[in-house]
Order: structure tokens, then sequence, then C-alpha cells
């Protein structure tokens, strides 16, 4: 315990300096919120100065940092938007409920699929088995996620003639924002199919990189193990072939599989952008990118960023506890 | 797997089809608007996907199209537009009279109309509305108000005669006035939200009104979910009637391709800015129907007359003479947009009907050697790096304008730019020549000719007027038709300060670009309105 106590409290340094990365780099940057906010138009420069004043622009950077990390720390108040002057904090919280739905849905379905593949590929090894899997892993990794994301909706709107509608449905009466797991849990079916319908399309787009990751992984982890002495002792032992896989060197091979996997969760959540873009899925990535980055909006970037370092914190850490679990070993050692 | 690449393959050939339509596109069959329908249902949700989330819902702050086309659903102006048109016509105010001077001008009010919160939308409210943006001092001075800044510095002040009646003093004579007045910046808020909760320690009120707005508009807010929708309910007791949809949903669905199949998939009923390449498809395709009217726009290229060459007339007309409309809008518009041949569009009265100069290499290069240049010159065409209305492809636009001045001997490399170090760097007329283009925010000349071509705009700094053009006897008849209340001697000085533009080309007009909308069939009484954003109250669903 004392353990994941003290790996939170290495981890306060490291997001005070993520987050001055953000507020340095914003800085550095060429963009104007002030631009964006008044486009085509000429404000008088009084007005200009007082709007700027508003929200401390031409403080110093590391004052304007100071500001917001002492809002943060002291009262989790992520700021007010530059361009819209809407509370920061909110809104990412929702965005983040958005984006770990669907990452959590994706990556159920890299692990699944990717970890099934990575078996058989590595228990038929140089089979056609084999080959389909590193070319499926090949395909997932370098298809670009715009393209493949339109090419899934084209086929199954235009192939298949399943209407595909892009976004969230509308719900009434949910307290959370992640409507497939409220609805399941109220047994509302009717909402569930519903956001299903809208969630797989974004969600199999988003699982492609993963399931790549996580297809080679298993696959080499497999491998490895396979020619392993112990596996052989138990062959000759007499077990089944399946029961040597799937008993003995899978549970060997889960280490690295999980740490790539808790790596991955991390990424989806940073990395949705591109997904969200495309189906329209108001998450995190999409507000980040489309809020922040575009209206030169550093509360929200920084606010972003700093979300999404922290559940990759605690992801890790989760991780390094599910070790343990995984192999006695580890668990005795600690 | 081999059935799995047939279907590829037969996917990617579905999206490649659009092109060999591409030349099918016939701009001037297509309607301005679906018609009203006599077989009208009421109720329903009507879902219209756009490109963008909105950013405020105050009407006197926001800016950006994405909002406005929210809150001219929620409030009323004193004057408003005929569906479809520019013609002003009575909506708050019942009738208007003006002073012999044309400085004072009274509206009459329409009785018993209510804000969505039950309070009386009356003279109080108007004054309310106004004066909370002219006055520093107000408690509801919250935000800045660039469109006020941009149209009323002039109005001297606001007053309530009686309940029904305001009252409005120029400092002076401004003949645009009227037409400003259906400005959604203009929009009536109601007093009463906005001191629902109290002033702070800054005596301003507390009310987050730009996200909770209330005013008395044919649609009522709901709900607003950032990036995702935003929801408005139909207005039970609005003076023109109840709207005939139950709701009206705003969907940001930011690819224009992905917005296009969720209308496929009656996800939205209805779409802007659909792809220029995707016309054709969305034409052929029996669920839709493509909605098309002249776009009171113009895209031009501004050359900085206050650096050489450009400061020489002559090099601008060669320019102008060596630029190819027809084939930049082939080569850069998918062939859909007119040839600009002013800077005020067609479709504003005022605008004047001459022809473009047609391109003519060898009396472009004759003009160049005139000037000095027989062998051209080196030079900068700068653009932003981002896609406007009026020009969605601004590389190829570059390019194109950039082969053209080859012919002639002008040698100009592009620059591109991100777009908020861009805007700034052309008013403060750093570039040589750059690409811009306008979209109109009231149906009036002056909202082209003037802001952006007047001396008063060429101000180092915050020039709207890029080209840092300062003809005086173009600002004369600018500024005298500014003044005049006479409609047909209006017409004639902007007709005249269009044909001292055309021969000093500060600028050279490209293309004026229509406006497109994708709507579903059974959508009935769906306009484009030209100005001023998106007018929902009339639209409707056939059996």
């Amino acid at each position: 315990m004392t353990y994941a106590l003290r790996r939170i409290l290495m981890t306060a340094p490291l997001l005070l300096a993520v987050s001055l990365v953000v507020f340095l780099l914003m800085d550095a940057l060429p963009g104007d919120p002030a631009v964006k906010r008044f486009g085509e138009h000429a404000v008088s420069p009084e007005e200009m100065k007082r709007w700027r004043d508003e929200r401390g622009l031409d403080d110093p950077v590391l004052v304007r940092w100071g500001k917001y990390m002492g809002g943060v720390v002291g009262s989790l108040d992520f700021g007010k938007s530059y361009v819209n002057d809407r509370e920061v904090g909110g809104a990412l919280f929702t965005k983040l409920q958005v984006t770990m739905e669907l990452s959590i849905c994706a990556l159920l379905i890299a692990l699944f699929i990717g970890g099934s593949v990575g078996i058989l590929s590595a228990v038929f090894r140089r089979t056609p088995i084999d080959y389909g899997g590193n070319l499926l892993a090949l395909g997932g990794i370098s298809m670009p996620v715009f393209w493949l994301g339109m090419l899934l909706w084209i086929l199954v709107a235009d192939v298949f003639g399943f209407a595909y509608r892009s976004g969230r449905p509308e719900v009434e009466g949910f307290t959370t924002d992640m409507y497939l797991f409220e609805a399941m849990f109220r047994m509302r079916w009717d909402v569930f199919t519903e956001h299903l319908s809208r969630l797989f399309l974004p969600a199999i787009t988003l699982s492609t990189i993963p399931m790549a990751v996580i297809t080679r992984m298993t696959r080499a982890a497999m491998l490895e193990e396979l020619g392993q002495d112990y596996a052989r002792t138990a062959s000759a032992k007499g077990l089944t072939r399946r029961a040597v896989v799937l008993k003995h060197v899978l549970r060997n091979a889960l280490i690295p599989i999980t740490t790539i996997t808790g790596l991955q969760f991390g990424t989806l959540l940073g990395g949705a952008v591109l997904t969200e873009t495309v189906f329209s899925w108001p998450g995190l990535g999409l507000f980040i990118v489309e809020e922040g980055v575009r209206g030169s909006d550093t509360p929200i970037i920084a606010g972003g960023i700093l979300m999404v370092s922290t559940i990759f914190v605690f992801i890790n850490l989760g991780v390094d506890l599910l070790y343990g679990v995984i192999d006695p070993r580890i668990r005795r050692a600690s | 797997m081999r059935s799995i690449g047939a279907l590829l393959i037969s996917a990617l050939m579905l999206t490649g089809c659009g092109k060999d339509k591409e030349a099918a596109v016939d701009v001037d069959s297509m309607a301005g608007s679906a018609p009203e329908a006599k077989d009208a249902i009421q109720g329903g949700t009507f879902t219209w996907g756009r490109s963008g989330d909105a950013s405020y819902l105050d009407p006197a702050v926001v800016t950006d199209g994405e909002s406005v086309m929210v809150v001219t659903n929620i409030f009323d102006t004193l004057v408003a537009y005929e569906p479809g048109t520019i013609n002003i016509i009575p909506w708050l105010a019942e009738s208007w009279e003006t002073s012999a001077d044309d400085l004072l001008w009274t509206f009459k009010l329409r009785e018993g109309v209510k804000f969505h919160d039950g309070s009386d939308c009356d003279a109080d409210a108007v004054v309310f509305s106004v004066m909370r943006q002219k006055d520093k001092d107000h408690p509801a001075h919250v935000g800045t108000f660039a469109y006020y800044s941009d149209n009323f510095a002039l109005l001297k002040n606001v007053e309530a005669v009686d309940k029904h009646t305001v009252r409005f003093t120029l400092s002076r004579k401004y003949a645009p006035f009227l037409a400003t007045m259906s400005l959604f910046s203009m929009g009536v808020v109601s007093p009463t939200a906005w001191a629902s909760e109290g002033k702070d320690k800054n005596g301003k009120y507390k009310y987050d009104f730009a996200h909770h707005p209330v005013g008395s508009g044919p649609f009522q807010f709901k709900e607003w979910k950032i990036d995702e929708r935003i929801v408005l309910v139909a207005n039970e007791n609005h003076f023109m009637g109840r709207p005939h949809v139950d709701r009206l949903v705003f969907r940001p669905i930011k690819d224009a391709r992905a917005r296009l199949k969720d209308l496929q998939a009656d996800g939205v009923q209805a779409m802007d800015n659909p792809d220029l390449v995707d016309i054709a498809g969305a034409e052929a395709d029996p669920d839709l129907t493509v909605l098309s009217q002249p776009g009171l726009n113009v895209c031009y290229m501004a050359m900085n007359t206050m650096r050489a060459p450009f400061d020489n007339v002559k090099v601008r007309q060669a320019i102008a003479l060596a630029i190819h409309k027809k084939r930049l809008i082939a080569a850069a518009y998918h062939g859909i947009g007119e040839p600009a041949a002013t800077m005020c569009p067609k479709g504003i009265v005022g605008h004047l009907d001459i022809e473009s100069r047609k391109p003519d290499i060898e009396a472009a290069k004759k003009l160049l050697a005139e000037a000095g240049f027989p062998d051209g010159f080196e030079t900068e065409l700068w653009h932003g790096d981002v896609q406007r209305a009026y020009m969605p492809d601004p590389d190829a636009v570059a390019i194109q304008i950039q082969l053209d001045l080859k012919d002639i001997g002008v040698r100009a490399t592009i620059k591109r730019m991100e777009w908020s170090a861009y805007i700034p760097a052309t008013r403060r007329g750093e570039h040589s020549m750059c690409l811009l283009g306008w979209m109109a925010d009231y149906g009036d000349p002056h909202n082209f000719l003037y802001v952006l071509m007047d001396k008063d705009n060429a101000r180092v700094g915050s020039a709207n007027n890029v080209s840092f053009y300062r003809g005086e006897a173009y600002s004369k008849l600018v500024h005298a038709a500014q003044e005049e209340s006479d409609p047909t001697k209006r017409i004639a000085l902007y007709e005249d300060a269009q044909r001292i533009l055309h021969d000093e080309s500060p600028t050279v007009p490209l293309v004026q670009i229509p406006d497109f909308r994708v709507v579903r069939k059974n959508v009935r009484g769906l306009y484009i309105y030209p100005v001023g954003g998106e007018y929902f109250r009339t639209v409707s669903f056939a059996k």
C-alpha cells in the first residue's frame, strides 16, 4: 500500500512539469486567442486591452502558469476558456467520461481480437494463420485512422445498407456520460442498442492500432514462453497442447501483454482525436483540438493534458499492481 | 478474405464516383428554398448539421457564424428579412418613421410580446438590449461587443418614449441604419433574466446569459452539450404563431463528408457547407435535395498599394488582366462559382453590372512595360491556411494565380500562413499581395465598398482595407452614399464608386460562390437567407 502511495506522490512533480511545458509551448507558438475570438472584426485597441487584461493574457508566462496551477491545486478550478468564458473543469470531466467509454470498448475489442490472433499466430507459427495474423497487425498499424473510419462508414452504410448515424443519441435522465454502461446498469436496453449502434464504428476504428500492437506482443511473448523448458516438460508429461498453451504458457506471457495493454489505454485516451473527429464523437480529443488548439485556448489544452496524464499515471499504477495478481512470485517479493 | 477485398474495392469505387458526375452540376437550375408545405405536419425534430459548435449564445457578443445561426432563432429583432431575401419587413416593430433630417428613428412596437421567461418584451427591453452594448457601466455590459463597435458608433441615444415606442438618435445621417437593425446583434434580450441572479462586486449581473439565453424568438433555449448538440424547443406563444417543428437541434459534424453521410442516414435533416465535390452526388441521391442561391460574398486578391510596384496603377491593371477567373473556378472551385467583376457582389442592390476584365496577356505585358517592368518582377502572394466558404481550397487558388502571373513575367512566391498570424499581418500591411474574402453582414453595398475599400478602413494595424487604397474621389462617393436617403441616387453613387475601383484595381475581385444547403426530400419551408444567419421558424416536414 505504501508502494502505491509513494507512486502517487511521485507523480505530482511530473504533472507540474507537464502543465508547465504546455504553458511554455503555448507561449512560444504563434496564435493569439484574441484573433480567434474576434476574427475579421477590428475591435478598438482599448476594448482589446480590456479583454486581454481580464484574462491576464499579457502577464509573463510563469505568472499565468502559477495562477492556473494555484486554482487547480487549491480548488480543482481549471479556469475559464479564453475564447468563450466557459468553465473548463466541468466540460473536461464530461468529455473524459465520453472518451473513457469509447476507449474501454476499443480496448476490449483490441484485447479480444489481438489476444486471440496473437495466441493463434504463435501456436501455428509459420502457417497461413500466422501470416494472416501478421497481415492484420500490419494493416491495423499502418492504416490512417481518418481514412479507415470513413471507409468503414461507407462500407456499413452503402454496402451493407445500414443507416449509420454518427454522434451520441439524445438521452434524458442519465447521471453519467457513459451511456453504454449506465444503460446496462439501468437495464434501459433501448438506449443501450441505440448507443451501441453508434459506438461500434468509432470503437472498431479506434481499436485497430492497439489491436495490432497487442497481436504482435502476444505472439512474441507466447513464442518465447513456448520455447521454455517448462512448456516442453508439460508436453512431455502428456498434457494436451491446449492445456499447455492456455494454462501454463499464456499465464506467463500475460505480464508483457498487460504492460502493453496499459500503455495502449493511455495512448487511446490521448489518441482518440482523429476517430472522434470522423464520427463527431464529443470526447476529450475532439474538445482539446477543436476548442483548445484552434482557439489557442491554453486553459483547455492544459486542463485536458493534465487530466489525460493523471489517468495515464493511474493506469500504469494499476498495471503494476496487477502484476502481483498475475504472478504470485512478484507478490511475494514485494 | 476475398469477399472482403471485393467489398473494399467496391466501397472505394463508390467514394470515387462523385468525380465523374462533377460536370453535371447546374447551379442555376437549383431552387433557393424547399417549398412551403400545404401538407405540412406539425411537430417533429429538425436537426441541422453544421461544421462546428457555437461559442456564445448572447446575440450582442457573438461573431462566428455557428453561434449566429442559433441566436437568430432564439431572439427577435425590430425588423427582419422576408424569407430568402434581403428585403426588410416589420418584426418586433410594427412600423417606423424618421425625422426630416433622418437623425431620429422612431419604432412602434408590437403589443403583448412576451419573453420565454414570461416577462414583457417592450420598449424598456429594447433600450436595455442596446444600452448594455453602448454603456460600459451598464450592469449587463458583460463581454465584448464587436458588432456594436463595427456598426453602431454613430448611435447617440436610445430611449423609450412610451411602453411600445422606442426612439433612436443618430449623430449623423446613415442610410443603411434600417438594414443594420435586422442584425442579430440587435436581438432583444430579457432584462428580467439578466437581473435574476443579482450583481457581483463589480456591479455586473451574475447571470450566465451567454450560455442560458432568454429571448422572445420562435424557439426557446433548452440544452447545450458542448461539441455535441444545442437543443431548442418551439415557443408556443410567438407572435407569428408557433413554429411547425417541436424541437430544433444543432449538431456539429466537423467533416463535410461525414455530415452528408449522416444526412443520408436521416441522422440530420439538413446541412450547410457541403464539399463542392460532393454536390453532384447529393443531387443524384433520391432522398436529398440540393438548394442553392448566389451567395453574398466575394473572394478577392488585394495588392498592397503602399508598396512598390503596386503603388503604380498600370501594374495593378496588368495583374488584373493576367488573371483568368474562369480557369481559376475550374481549377480551384470544382467549376462552381461565378467570376466576380466588382467588390460588391451580385444580389445586393447597388451592385454594378459590368463585365469582368477579359484575360489579355499582350495588353498586360504592354502595361507592365509602360510601368517600367518589361521583364516583370518578383513578388509574394500570401494566403491563410483555413478554408473559408469563399475559398474552400486556398492552396489551389494561390497556385492558379501564380501560374497566371507567370505568363506576364510576374514571378510570385506563395506564402501560406497560419490564420491567426495571417490576419494581423495583413492588417499591418506586411504583404505584397494577399488572398481574402468577405461575406455580407447585411444586404447593403456599404458593407463591402466602405468596409473593405474606403480610406477610413485603411489604418495600418487595424485595416479591413488591406490594399490600403486611399482614393479621394472614391471615398467621397462612398461617404455621400452613406448619407443619401434617395435610393436611386444612392445606387448611382455606388455604381460610380465601383467604376473608379474597376479602373484603379487595388484589388482583383475573383469569385462569387453560391450558398448551398442539402436537405432531405421531406423538408419544407427552408430558405437560404443571403445574410444574417439561419431562420427556421418556417421549417416543417411533409407528410
